[in-house]
């Protein structure tokens, strides 16, 4: 069964790089952001949280490489 | 071309770090520094928070006057959502960079609506659940019509 994106259940319109509880569900052990294909969110949100994560990781809300 | 840009008003939001070297006590006369600099560019405060200490998820450095490097593990996190016209933004932007006592700040075009869920995500919860409720009660409500409507039939019969 296709999974729906989670951005669009919840109604969030923008992705703030503030959340980083949210942001956090979408990156691997390693920190890494996962693809598409295992989350099932949309293209539209997929950008979103690409940007929002760099700008998390940035100002060190989030890490560029988790141990 | 270019005056028709200085006029174009944006909904802007600086997140900023202040050093954790600062004392705990100075940290609101630095943050009330960083927002001095906005509303004297003209700018309209829309939302902010106040800065909060936190662990950094990598260690920062940044090079001292002298050359050698300060290393930081812990910050005071905290941002402004302002309004102000391009024209001014790249001055705020420069005037807030060499505060000394900012360690990185971060400039981004927002949009005015409350983008950060962080404290209200247990709102959210509670709506979630409410619908489940209005479910428990409907189904009372329609066993009490099939009883009647069981009732009517053997009474029928």
């Amino acid at each position: 069964m296709k999974k729906q994106c989670y951005f669009s259940q919840h109604n969030i319109k923008f992705i703030d790089y503030k959340d980083t509880d949210i942001l956090k569900k979408f990156l691997n052990p390693h920190g890494r952001i996962l693809s598409r294909k295992r989350t099932g969110i949309s293209a539209k949100y997929q950008r979103q949280l690409g940007v929002a994560v760099k700008r998390a990781r940035f100002l060190a809300l989030l890490p560029y490489v988790a141990s | 071309m270019n005056e028709i840009h200085d006029d174009r008003i944006s909904i802007y939001e600086i997140g900023y770090l202040i050093a954790a070297s600062i004392p705990e006590e100075h940290v609101p006369a630095e943050a009330e520094k960083v927002k001095k600099v906005i509303t004297d560019a003209g700018a309209t405060v829309i939302t902010e928070e106040a800065p909060h200490r936190q662990d950094l998820a990598y260690t920062m450095r940044r090079k001292t006057l002298a050359g050698a490097y300060d290393s930081y593990d812990e910050a005071y996190f905290g941002w402004i959502k302002f309004e102000l016209g391009s024209g001014s933004i790249e001055a705020v932007k420069k005037a807030i960079e060499i505060i000394p006592s900012i360690l990185r700040m971060l400039l981004i075009v927002t949009v005015r609506e409350s983008t950060y869920l962080g404290k209200r995500a247990p709102a959210v919860a509670v709506r979630l659940s409410a619908p489940a409720d209005e479910k428990k009660e409907a189904v009372p409500a329609t066993i009490e019509e099939m009883d009647k409507s069981i009732d009517e039939m053997v009474k029928e019969v």
